[in-house]
C-alpha cells in the first residue's frame, strides 16, 4: 500500500476499524448502548476529520479510490450525518432494548459503504460500496426486537435490494463488455452508444435510483423507513442517498461530452418523484411514513440538481448537506419520543411536554418546506437556479408546486404538536444528548439560512 | 385673510365644540356656535364695501391640497356670492340662537352645535371655493352634516332611516358629480372654476345630476320630506337657507361653462318639479311636510331661473326664499314646541290667538311663499317669471306653481292659526320664549323689508337690477296669488276637509314608493345574489382544490400495496423505460 | 444622524429576541417601542433627498446570485412609517393575549419580515422576506385565533404559497436570464414586451393573492375573522400593502409594458372587486365581516390605482394605502370595543348605544366617515386621486369604481345605525382613556393626511417609476 493509497483509504479505514473495535468491545458487555453510540459517533467524526485534514489529492489504488473535491464533500456529509444519527441513538437503543454494539457497528460499516460509493473510481468499487452500504441496512431494519413488522420490512428490503444489485451488476457487466474497462475515467470520450453501453448505464442508474429511492424505484422506502429503528431510518435516509448521488454524479461527470442525454431522463425521474411523493405524503397519518415520502420528494430535488449537469454539483452538495441536517434532525426528534411509530395525533401536547424539541422540529419542518430564514430555502433556490440555467423551467415549476403541497403536510405535523392533549406524555425525562444534538442541528439550519457562506464555500469545492 | 376667516370661524367653532362642548352648557355651546357664525358674517360684511365699489373678486390662496392643477385651499369671493354668504351666515346665526331654546333639555346638544357650525362652514366653502374639488369637499361635508343633524335624535328609528336615506341619495348625485369632475380634469386640465371653458354635454349632465340630488329635485328628491324627522331648526337650516340651495349656487357659479342645452333641461326639470311638488304640498297633513314639499317646489323655481340664465332672479329668490322659508320653519318649530309636538295640521288650529308672535312671524313667511307684496317673495318670483317670458311653457308652469303655492300657503295658515283648535294640545299652547321668538321675528322683518329694498335699488345684489318686467305680469301674478289665497281661506276656514281626491298627490305621486319597491329591493337582491352565489362558489373552489389534493394523495399511496412483486415489477419497468428512452434518442 | 436601511431591520430583529425576556405582560411594550422606532427612523430616511435612502449594498451569496442590497424609496418609506404605526398599535392592543412572550416574539418576527420587504432592492432578498412573513403570521393566527382558525390558516397558507411559488419561478427565470437579481440593475436592462408581460403575470401571481384582487380573495373573510384583532389589523393594514408595494415597485417598475398590456384585465377585476366587496359588506351582520369585505373593496380600489399605473393613480394608491391602514386599524379596534360592551361581534346583540356611549359613537362615526371617503379625510384624497388618475386610460372601470362610493355609504351608515341608533336595548360604558389613546392618534393622522396629502404624495416622486416606466400620464 503506497502512501497515496493509505491517504485515499483513510476515512474508510477509520470507519471500518472503528466498527471492528466496537464489535470487539461489545463482546465484553461492559459499555451500555449509550456509550457505544457515543463511541460510534466519535469514530464517525474522526473519519470526517481525517478526510478534512487530508483534503484532496491524488487517487489511490490505481484510480480505484479518488480524492477529488466531490469525494471529499460527500465523505464529510456522510461522516457528519452518521455522527449525528449515532449521537441521537443512545437513548433510543436503551429504551427499545436494541443491541447497542451491533447497531453501532452496522451503522459504521454501512457508512463506510456510502463513502466507498462516493469515492469509488471504477464501477466495481461502486458496486462494492453499494453492497457494503446495503447489507448492514437490511439487518438494521430488522433489529427492533419487539416489532414483527421489522422483519417484514427487512425481508422486503433485502429481496428488492438483491434484485437491484443483480440489475446493477448486470449493467456493469454490459458496460465492461462494451468498453473493456471498469474505470469511470475510461467512460470519458466513449463514442455514442451501442445498445450495450446504453443498456448498461440504464441498469446502473436503475440500481442507484433504487438506493436513492426515486420514483418508480421507491416503493420499498415507506415500509422500510417506518419499520426500522428510528435512528437507523435517520441514518439511511441521508447516507444511502449521499452514497447514491455521490456515485451518480461521478458517473454523470464521467460521461459528459458523450451523447448520453442525462438531462431529460434525470429530469423526468425528478419530476415523477416530486409529484408522486408530494401528493402521497399529504394524506399520511403516520409520521415516519410521512417523513419517508418527504425524503423521497427531496431525493427528487437532488435529482433535479443532478439533471442540470455537473456544473451544478455544488448545488447538489449544498442541498444534501442541508437536507442531511433537516432529515436526521426530524427523524431524531421522533427518535427522542417514547412512541416509536407515532401518528400525527400522538403528537398532541408535545409543546407542553418537550418545548425544545418542538421548536427544533419546527425549524426542521420549515426548512423541509423550503421557507426562509432556514437553509432549506437557500438549498432549493440553489437547485432551482441551476435548473433554470439548464432550460429546465418546467421542472422548476413542478418543484415549486411540490414545495407548496409539502407545506400542507409539514405544517400539519407541526401544528399537531400544539394541540391540547397528552398523547405524547412520557414518564421519562428528555434524553439530554439527543436534545442537544437536535438543537445544534436546528441552529445550524437557521445559521445556514442567514450566513451560509462557509457551507457554500465548502460546496464549491465539489469539483470533478 | 378676512375671506379665510369667513370659513375658518365656523370651522373653528365646530372643532372647539366637538372637543370641549361636553364640558359646556347648552347656552354656552349655542352662543359659541352662533358667535362663530356671526364672526363669519362680520368678515363678509367687512369685505362688502370693497367688493361693491370695485367689483371683481377677492382672492385668498391659502395652501396646497391635492396634486391636481387648481385643487388647492383657495378661496374667492365675488359680489354674487357675497349675497349668498351674507344670507347663509345671517340665517344660520339666527337659527343657532333659536336652537338654544328649542333644544332645551336635549342631551346631545354639543354635538348638535358642532355639527351645525361644521354645516355652515361647509356651505360657505361651496360658495367661496375657487375650484371644483374644494367645492366638492364642502358639498360632501354638507351631506355629512345633514346626516348627523337629521339623525340627531338617535333613539328614533325613523330619524335614523331618514338620515341614511338623505346621505345615500345625495351620494348618488355626488358620484355623478365626481365623474363630471374627472371629465373636467381630463378635458380642461384644471379644476379652477375661473379657468374652465365650455363643458361637454356629458360633463354638464353629470354635474347637473349632482345638483339635482343636493337640491332635492326630480328624480332625486325623495330624501327631503323624510328629512323632516330631524329637529325643526335643522329643517330650517337644511331646507331653507343652506343645503338645498347648494345646487342652485353651483348652477350660478358654473352656469357659464355648462352646456346651454343642459341648463335649459335644468330649467325644465326645475319647473316641472316646482309644479308637482306644489301640488303634493297641498295634500300634506303634516305641518313640516307641507314646508318640505314647498321647499322642493321653490328650489325648482330657482333652477328654472338659473337654467335660463337669469342669475339675478335665481339669486334673489335664493335669498328671499331663505328668509321666508326660515320664518315658516321657525314658526312651525314654535308651534310644535308650544303644542308638545302636535304635527298634524288637522288637529291644530287657533294658534293665532294662543301664540300671536309666532303667528305673525309665520304669516310673514306665508306671505313670502304666496308671493304677496310687500314680502320679498313677490319680487323675487316676479323676477323669475320675467326671465321666462320668452319661453311660454315655462312661464305657464311658473305661474301655475305660484298659484298653487299661494293656495297651500293659505290652507296652512288657515288650518293652523285661524280656525279653532281641534285638540287639547292645540288649545293649551303657550308662546315660546324670547330666545326662540326673536330670531323668528328677525327673519320675518327681513322677509318684509328685503323685497322693497332690492326693488327700489337700495340693496344691490350685485348681478344687475331688477329686469324691467312688464307691468301686466306683475298684475297677473298678484291677481292669481290673491285669488288663490282667498280660495284657500274660503275652503278651509271651516276646518279640515275631505281630501281623499288628493291621495295620489299626498304620496308624492308614488315616486318614493316606487323606489322602495324597485331600486332598493333590486340593490338588496344583487347583494344577496352575490353573497350566496359568487362568494360561496369562490369558497368552494378553494376547498375543491384542497379535496383534489387529498384524492391525488390517496391515488399516489395506492401504489404502496405492500406487494413485493408489484415493487419488483415497478423496478424493472423503470429500468426498461430508461433504456428504451435512451435507445430512441 | 446617519441612518441606514439595515437599521430598520435590526430594530425589530432585536425586539424579537428581547421579547423572550421574562417580562410578563409588559412584554408588549417591546412591540410598541419597536414599531414606533421603525416609524421614526423611516421618517428620518424619508427626509433625505436621495432617491434610495440609507442604501447599502453587499455581495452576500455569490454562487446564488444573492446580494444584500437595501434602500428606502418614497413609497417604501411611506409604507414603512405605516407599518411601524400599525405594529405599535397592534402590540398595544395585544394586552390580553395568553403566552405573551411567544406572541410578541412572533409579532416582532413578523415585523422584521414586513420591514425587509419594503427595503429590499434585490429580487431574491425581496422573496426571502416575502416568504418569511408566512411562518409567524400563520402561527399567530393558528395559535391565538378564534374558532375556525385551523382551516382558515391552512387555506390562507396554501393559497399564498401557491402564488409565491409562481412568483419564485418568475424571479429565478428573470434573474438567471439577466444574470442579476438586483432590482436597480434590472431596471436599466431592456426586456422585450412579450417577456415583460409573461414576467409581470408570474410576479403578479403572488401579489394578486396577497392583496387580494377579486376573485382571488376566498381566503380573506375566514382569515380576517379567525385572526385575533391585532393580527387582523396588521394583516389588513400593512401586509396587504406589501402586495401593493410589490405591484408598484416590481411590476410597474420593471415591467411597465407588460403591465400596460395586462392592465385592461387587471383594472376590470379591480373595479369589479371594489363594487363586489362593498355590496357584500352591506349584507353582513358581524362587524368583522363588514370590515373584511369593506377592506376587500378598498384594497381592490387601491389595486385599481396601482394597475392603472399613471402617476396620479399611483400617488392615490399610496395615500389610499396609508389611509386604509389607519382606518382599518381604527375600525377593528372600535369593533373590538363594541363587542366588549355587547358581548360579541354580531350587530343584532344590542342597539341604541349612542345614548350611553357617545364618544364611542363619535369616534366610530369618524372612522366610518373616513372609510367611505368623505373629503377632509385621507380616504377621500386616496380615492379621488386613484379614480381621476385611472379615468383617462380606463374610464369604464373608473366609473364602475366610483359607484362604490354610494354602496360604501350604504354599508357604512348601516353599521352605525345598527349599533348606535334606535331605542337603547342596553347601556354600555363609554371609551376609557386607554382605548381613546389608541384611537385618537390613528384618526388624527387620517385627518392630517386628508388635509395635507402632500406629506405622502410628495414622496412618491417620478424616480419611483423608473425611466422606462412612464406608462400613462
Amino acid at each position: 500500500m503506497t502512501p497515496a493509497d493509505a491517504l485515499a483509504a483513510a476515512p474508510l479505514l477509520v470507519l471500518v476499524g472503528g466498527a471492528c473495535a466496537i464489535v470487539l468491545l461489545d463482546l465484553s458487555s461492559l459499555p451500555g448502548p449509550r456509550l457505544m453510540a457515543g463511541l460510534g459517533a466519535a469514530v464517525a467524526l474522526a473519519a470526517g476529520a481525517a478526510a478534512a485534514v487530508l483534503g484532496t489529492g491524488a487517487p489511490g489504488f490505481g484510480g480505484a479510490l479518488l480524492r477529488d473535491g466531490g469525494a471529499l464533500a460527500f465523505t464529510l456529509v456522510i461522516a457528519v450525518a452518521t455522527a449525528m444519527s449515532l449521537a441521537l441513538a443512545g437513548g433510543y437503543l436503551a429504551r427499545e432494548a436494541v443491541p447497542g454494539g451491533e447497531f453501532v457497528a452496522l451503522v459504521l460499516l454501512s457508512a463506510a459503504g456510502g463513502v466507498l460509493m462516493a469515492v469509488g473510481g471504477d464501477l466495481v468499487v461502486i458496486f462494492l460500496g453499494l453492497e457494503l452500504l446495503s447489507l448492514p441496512l437490511y439487518v438494521l431494519t430488522a433489529l427492533l426486537p419487539r416489532a414483527a413488522r421489522g422483519d417484514e420490512g427487512a425481508l422486503k428490503y433485502f429481496l428488492l435490494g438483491a434484485a437491484t444489485s443483480a440489475v446493477l451488476l448486470y449493467g456493469i457487466a454490459l458496460v465492461y463488455a462494451a468498453t473493456g474497462h471498469y474505470e469511470l475515467a475510461a467512460l470519458r470520450g466513449v463514442p455514442p452508444g451501442g445498445p450495450l453501453i446504453l443498456a448498461g448505464l440504464a441498469f446502473i442508474v436503475a440500481g442507484l435510483a433504487f438506493k436513492a429511492a426515486l420514483v418508480p424505484f421507491h416503493a420499498w422506502a415507506p415500509d422500510v423507513y417506518e419499520s426500522a429503528p428510528t435512528p437507523a431510518t435517520a441514518f439511511m435516509a441521508v447516507v444511502a442517498k449521499a452514497g447514491a448521488f455521490g456515485a451518480l454524479l461521478r458517473i454523470v461527470a464521467s460521461t459528459t461530452g458523450s451523447a448520453i442525454d442525462w438531462q431529460v431522463s434525470l429530469a423526468a425521474l425528478a419530476a415523477l418523484t416530486l409529484i408522486l411523493a408530494s401528493f402521497a405524503a399529504v394524506g399520511q397519518r403516520r409520521v415516519k411514513r410521512l417523513l419517508a415520502y418527504s425524503s423521497i420528494a427531496h431525493a427528487g430535488f437532488l435529482t433535479m440538481g443532478s439533471a442540470t449537469g455537473i456544473f451544478a454539483a455544488p448545488a447538489v452538495v449544498f442541498y444534501l448537506a442541508i437536507y442531511g441536517a433537516l432529515t436526521v434532525g426530524s427523524f431524531g426528534v421522533i427518535a427522542l419520543l417514547d412512541n416509536d411509530d407515532p401518528t400525527i395525533g400522538d403528537l398532541a401536547g408535545l409543546w407542553r411536554q418537550r418545548p425544545v424539541l418542538v421548536l427544533a422540529l419546527g425549524v426542521f419542518l420549515v426548512g423541509l418546506t423550503g421557507l426562509p430564514p432556514t437553509g432549506g430555502f437557500l438549498a432549493k433556490l440553489y437547485v432551482f437556479e441551476a435548473a433554470i440555467r439548464s432550460q429546465l423551467l418546467w421542472l422548476v415549476v413542478i418543484g415549486v408546486l411540490a414545495s407548496v403541497v409539502s407545506a400542507a403536510y409539514y405544517f400539519r405535523v407541526l401544528l399537531a404538536c400544539f394541540q391540547p392533549g397528552d398523547a405524547s406524555a412520557s414518564p421519562h425525562p428528555a434524553p439530554r444528548l439527543g436534545t442537544v444534538v437536535v438543537s445544534v442541528a436546528a441552529l445550524a439550519v437557521l445559521a445556514a439560512g442567514v450566513v451560509p457562506g462557509p457551507l457554500l464555500d465548502l460546496a464549491q469545492h465539489a469539483t470533478y | 385673510m378676512t375671506l379665510a376667516l369667513v370659513v375658518a370661524a365656523p370651522l373653528a367653532g365646530a372643532i372647539f365644540l366637538a372637543l370641549f362642548g361636553g364640558y359646556l352648557g347648552r347656552r354656552t355651546s349655542g352662543t359659541i356656535a352662533a358667535g362663530a357664525i356671526l364672526v363669519s358674517f362680520g368678515a363678509a360684511a367687512a369685505m362688502a364695501p370693497v367688493l361693491l365699489a370695485r367689483g371683481g373678486s377677492i382672492d385668498a390662496p391659502i395652501a396646497r391640497w391635492l396634486p391636481i392643477p387648481g385643487a388647492d385651499f383657495h378661496l374667492v369671493l365675488d359680489v354674487t356670492m357675497l349675497a349668498v354668504v351674507l344670507m347663509i351666515t345671517a340665517v344660520s346665526a339666527l337659527i343657532a340662537i333659536y336652537s338654544i331654546g328649542y333644544l332645551a333639555g336635549d342631551r346631545g346638544i354639543q354635538r348638535y352645535f358642532a355639527a351645525l357650525d361644521l354645516f355652515v362652514a361647509a356651505m360657505l366653502l361651496i360658495a367661496v371655493a375657487s375650484n371644483l374639488l374644494l367645492l366638492f369637499a364642502g358639498w360632501e361635508l354638507v351631506g355629512l352634516c345633514s346626516y348627523l343633524l337629521i339623525g340627531h335624535w338617535r333613539e328614533r328609528p325613523a330619524a335614523a332611516a331618514a338620515a341614511v336615506k338623505a346621505f345615500v341619495i345625495n351620494r348618488i348625485g355626488d358620484a355623478a358629480f365626481l365623474v363630471g369632475i374627472f371629465l373636467v380634469i381630463t378635458g380642461q386640465g384644471t379644476v379652477e372654476i375661473a379657468s374652465i371653458g365650455q363643458l361637454s354635454i356629458t360633463t354638464s349632465v353629470l354635474i347637473l345630476g349632482g345638483a339635482l340630488a343636493k337640491s332635492a329635485q326630480l328624480p332625486l328628491h325623495t330624501w327631503l320630506p323624510d328629512a323632516m324627522e330631524g329637529p325643526t331648526p335643522v329643517s330650517a337650516l337644511i331646507h331653507a337657507a343652506t343645503m338645498v340651495t347648494a345646487g342652485v349656487v353651483l348652477l350660478i357659479r358654473i352656469g357659464g361653462p355648462l352646456s346651454d342645452d343642459v341648463m335649459l333641461a335644468a330649467a325644465i326639470i326645475g319647473a316641472i318639479t316646482a309644479l308637482g311638488a306644489a301640488t303634493v304640498a297641498t295634500a300634506q297633513t303634516d305641518l313640516k311636510r307641507v314646508l318640505a314639499w314647498s321647499t322642493i317646489s321653490q328650489v325648482g323655481l330657482m333652477f328654472t331661473a338659473a337654467g335660463v340664465g337669469a342669475i339675478f332672479a335665481a339669486l334673489f329668490h335664493l335669498v328671499s326664499h331663505a328668509l321666508f322659508k326660515a320664518s315658516l320653519f321657525l314658526g312651525a318649530g314654535s308651534v310644535l314646541h308650544a303644542t308638545q309636538d302636535e304635527i298634524d295640521i288637522r288637529r291644530l288650529g287657533g294658534m293665532a290667538r294662543r301664540t300671536p308672535w309666532t303667528a305673525a312671524g309665520f304669516v310673514a313667511g306665508a306671505l313670502g311663499l304666496a308671493a304677496i307684496p310687500p314680502a320679498a317673495g313677490f319680487f323675487s318670483k316676479e323676477a323669475i317669471a320675467a326671465a321666462a317670458l320668452d319661453r311660454p311653457y315655462l312661464l305657464v308652469l311658473i305661474l301655475l306653481t305660484s298659484a298653487v303655492s299661494a293656495f297651500y300657503a293659505a290652507r296652512l295658515v288657515t288650518l293652523v292659526f285661524l280656525t279653532s283648535p281641534r285638540s287639547d294640545r292645540a288649545s293649551s299652547a303657550h308662546e315660546p320664549g324670547a330666545v326662540m321668538l326673536l330670531p323668528l321675528v328677525g327673519l320675518a322683518l327681513g322677509t318684509m323689508t328685503l323685497g322693497l329694498a332690492v326693488a327700489a335699488g337700495a340693496i344691490d345684489l350685485g348681478v344687475g337690477a331688477l329686469a324691467d318686467a312688464p307691468p301686466w305680469l306683475g298684475a297677473l301674478s298678484l291677481a292669481l296669488a290673491v285669488a288663490a289665497v282667498l280660495a284657500g281661506w274660503l275652503l278651509y276656514r271651516g276646518g279640515p276637509r275631505d281630501e281623499t281626491v288628493l291621495a295620489l298627490a299626498r304620496s308624492g305621486y308614488g315616486i318614493d314608493a316606487l323606489y322602495g319597491r324597485t331600486a332598493v329591493p333590486l340593490f338588496e337582491a344583487i347583494a344577496r345574489a352575490l353573497e350566496l352565489g359568487a362568494e360561496r362558489t369562490n369558497g368552494m373552489v378553494l376547498d375543491l382544490v384542497a379535496r383534489t389534493a387529498m384524492s391525488a394523495s390517496s391515488a399516489a399511496r395506492r401504489v404502496q400495496g405492500g406487494y413485493l412483486r408489484a415493487y419488483e415489477t415497478l423496478l424493472l419497468a423503470g429500468a426498461v423505460a430508461l433504456l428504451a428512452y435512451w435507445s430512441i434518442r | 444622524m446617519n441612518v441606514s436601511a439595515s437599521d430598520l431591520l435590526v430594530v425589530p430583529a432585536v425586539a424579537t429576541v428581547a421579547s423572550l425576556l421574562p417580562l410578563g405582560r409588559a412584554v408588549r411594550s417591546i412591540g410598541v417601542a419597536s414599531g414606533l422606532l421603525v416609524a421614526a427612523l423611516s421618517i428620518v430616511l424619508l427626509a433625505t433627498p436621495a432617491a434610495l435612502a440609507g442604501e447599502q449594498r453587499l455581495v452576500w451569496l455569490a454562487p446564488l446570485g444573492l446580494s444584500y442590497h437595501v434602500g428606502v424609496d418614497g413609497l417604501g418609506g411611506v409604507l414603512l412609517v405605516l407599518s411601524g404605526v400599525l405594529f405599535a398599535v397592534g402590540a398595544a392592543a395585544s394586552g390580553d393575549a395568553p403566552h405573551p412572550r411567544g406572541y410578541m416574539a412572533l409579532w416582532c418576527a413578523l415585523q422584521t419580515a414586513v420591514t425587509g420587504i419594503f427595503i429590499a432592492q434585490d429580487l431574491l432578498l425581496f422573496f426571502v422576506f416575502w416568504e418569511a412573513m408566512l411562518v409567524p403570521l400563520s402561527l399567530l393566527i393558528w395559535l391565538w385565533g378564534g374558532p375556525d382558525r385551523g382551516p382558515a390558516t391552512f387555506r390562507f397558507l396554501l393559497y399564498t404559497m401557491t402564488g409565491s411559488a409562481v412568483f419564485l419561478v418568475g424571479i429565478v427565470g428573470l434573474g438567471v436570464a439577466a444574470r442579476t437579481f438586483d432590482i436597480v440593475d434590472l431596471a436599466s436592462k431592456p426586456i422585450s414586451e412579450g417577456a415583460q408581460s409573461l414576467l409581470a403575470a408570474l410576479f403578479l401571481a403572488a401579489f394578486v393573492v396577497k392583496l387580494p384582487l377579486f376573485p382571488f380573495h376566498a381566503w380573506l373573510p375566514r382569515a380576517y375573522l379567525a385572526a385575533p384583532i391585532p393580527v387582523a389589523i396588521v394583516l389588513s393594514g400593512i401586509i396587504a400593502k406589501t402586495a401593493v408595494y410589490g405591484i408598484v415597485h416590481l411590476c410597474v417598475g420593471l415591467f411597465p409594458l407588460g403591465i400596460l398590456r395586462l392592465a385592461p384585465v387587471l383594472v376590470s377585476l379591480a373595479a369589479v372587486g371594489a363594487l363586489y366587496g362593498a355590496l357584500l359588506a352591506f349584507r353582513q351582520r358581524d362587524t368583522r365581516r363588514i370590515i373584511a369585505f369593506a377592506s376587500l373593496s378598498h384594497l381592490n380600489l387601491i389595486g385599481l390605482g396601482a394597475f392603472s399605473a399613471s402617476h396620479l393613480s399611483i400617488e392615490g394608491a399610496a395615500i389610499a394605502s396609508v389611509s386604509h391602514g389607519l382606518v382599518v386599524a381604527a375600525l377593528f379596534l372600535l369593533a373590538a370595543m363594541l363587542a366588549l360592551r355587547t358581548g360579541g361581534f354580531e350587530l343584532d346583540r344590542a342597539s341604541g348605544l349612542g345614548a350611553s356611549a357617545p364618544i364611542l359613537a363619535a369616534l366610530f362615526t369618524l372612522a366610518v366617515v373616513a372609510a367611505i371617503g368623505v373629503p377632509g379625510t385621507s380616504g377621500f384624497a386616496g380615492e379621488f386621486l386613484i379614480l381621476s388618475g385611472s379615468f383617462l386610460a380606463h374610464p369604464a372601470a373608473a366609473i364602475a369604481a366610483t359607484a362604490t362610493v354610494v354602496v360604501a355609504a350604504a354599508y357604512g351608515l348601516r353599521l352605525l345605525r345598527l349599533a348606535f341608533f334606535g331605542p337603547a336595548t342596553t347601556t354600555a360604558f363609554d371609551l376609557r382613556l386607554g382605548e381613546r389613546a389608541l384611537l385618537v392618534p390613528l384618526l388624527a393622522l387620517v385627518l392630517l393626511l386628508g388635509l395635507v396629502p402632500a406629506l405622502v404624495t410628495d414622496r412618491i416622486s417620478t424616480t419611483d417609476l423608473t425611466p422606462h416606466a412612464q406608462v400613462a400620464r
